[in-house]
């Protein structure tokens, strides 16, 4: 490989999207060759500084308000318009200098199946479950255990909750685990893991489930915010965020992917 | 779908999306008043167009959507006198040339500073193709796929961009970091 190649692999490597044959070679290529070592600290660096420190513009509320106005029926976009400005502070704030990229891998291996419902029944429940997030966000309570590290917040959230959530760390796929919460939901508590997408906070509520029984997972958006929803071994899981559709979907699999079949139901 | 549900079951979908699709126009446009006539008359053509999205990226709907309709502004000004550059006219070309292959000191002083109204304004002076990648990439985070169905160009095309862009930025932001330097900021 010669220093051109390289050169415009390094950005690959960088941003995650590089084949793993190219790494192999670009990788050889970086034992041998100094000034492309120093050509992918520079680049590393300017990543950092401009995931950092550029602006990342937030539309003023009035934006959603004139939007709504000029649809057909003037109720959309009222809540939006509604929600505290502190929100967007608090989330910037907290932006993760280097995030993984979504690798949208097909979803079929998960064995969940997608299923758009546009609105809710439950809206109490969904209420509830968006007040929890916002909460979250603004009152800088957003963990009681920060960590990374699934060996630190599993075990935290024993003998605090009458549950075990499978708790993984999934910065490799692009989530990185924040850390842990009690919090209350239907008036008893839930463990929420909170977990980060580029600047998106992702907060999932782990709960005992009705029944054993697999649920795929279900999507609907409730007050601007998209909700998945789906449960297994034993667990019911509300996954709360402003991600899109892919990147919500992306992460249920993941963590249904991670949930171990609990042995059957006694009787 | 009564138009009222239809608008109702749109919002759901393009509201999430308001502060990418805000972001995006912002620094295409590089003022808040534009960028808010942008996004309002986006939101109003994805409204329209709304029964024929069938795709479940909406993020990358609505900022292809939001693009064009800034484009078309900056093309029509350009028409008035603005200039509008392109990012494969070959003075570019020159620019970057001879940058790439040149070594960079690893120890350099020159990017410890992440000045955030510098790196705005750096950005900002990129041409609006080069911008664009920018943006996407580092601050909405979008893949090369999204990226590319956002542009409407092949990956290959991203690629090349994305790296062209980060060329010139950097070297933009070196010659700035350096002559604070040598005025002993």
């Amino acid at each position: 490989m010669d220093c051109d190649e390289a050169r415009r692999l390094l950005h690959r490597l960088l941003d995650l999207e590089i084949e793993p044959a190219d790494r192999v070679r670009l990788e050889a290529h970086l034992a041998v060759c100094a000034s492309c070592v120093a050509a992918r600290a520079a680049l590393h660096r300017l990543g950092e500084a401009v995931r950092g420190g550029a602006s990342r513009y937030r539309a003023p509320d009035s934006l959603a308000a004139r939007i709504a106005a000029s649809l057909p029926d003037d109720t959309v976009g009222k809540e939006r318009a509604r929600a505290p400005a502190r929100l967007s502070r608090a989330r910037s704030s907290r932006w993760l200098p280097l995030a993984a990229s979504v690798m949208l891998t097909a979803l079929v291996s998960s064995g969940l199946t997608f299923t758009w419902t546009g609105q809710s029944d439950e809206s109490r429940a969904d209420d509830e479950v968006v007040a929890a997030h916002i909460r979250s966000l603004m009152a800088d309570h957003l963990t009681d255990v920060a960590s990374s590290d699934q060996h630190t917040v599993r075990p935290w959230f024993s003998g605090r909750i009458d549950l075990a959530p499978p708790v993984r760390d999934l910065a490799a796929d692009g989530f990185p685990l924040v850390g842990g919460r009690l919090d209350y939901l239907d008036g008893r508590a839930s463990a929420a893991l909170v977990y980060r997408h580029g600047p998106h906070v992702i907060n999932v509520f782990v709960r005992p489930a009705a029944d054993t029984g697999a649920m795929p997972l279900t999507l609907h958006s409730r007050q601007g915010y998209l909700i998945g929803a789906w449960s297994g071994g034993g667990l019911a899981y509300t996954a709360i965020s402003d991600v899109g559709v892919d990147e919500m979907t992306r992460l249920a699999s993941l963590l249904a992917a991670g949930t171990v079949p609990t042995p059957g139901p006694p009787g | 779908m009564s138009e009222g549900a239809r608008a109702k079951h749109f919002g759901e979908i393009a509201l999430p999306h308001l502060d990418a699709a805000y972001n995006l126009a912002r620094w295409l446009m590089r003022n808040e008043v534009d960028a808010e006539d942008m996004v309002q008359d986006a939101y109003l053509r994805a409204f329209r167009y709304f029964d024929g999205f069938a795709g479940t990226n909406a993020r990358a709907w609505l900022l292809s959507i939001v693009r064009r309709v800034c484009y078309d502004a900056l093309r029509r000004r350009s028409r008035d006198g603005i200039s509008f550059e392109d990012a494969d006219s070959p003075a570019f070309d020159d620019a970057i040339d001879g940058f790439v292959s040149r070594p960079v000191d690893p120890e350099t002083s020159l990017l410890r500073e992440a000045d955030r109204a510098l790196l705005d304004r750096l950005i900002a002076a990129l041409p609006p193709l080069y911008r664009e990648v920018i943006v996407l990439r580092e601050l909405e985070e979008l893949s090369y796929r999204e990226i590319a169905d956002v542009v409407g160009i092949p990956l290959g095309t991203v690629m090349s961009r994305l790296n062209r862009a980060r060329a010139l930025l950097l070297k933009a932001w070196q010659t700035n970091v350096a002559r604070e330097a040598a005025r002993g900021l």
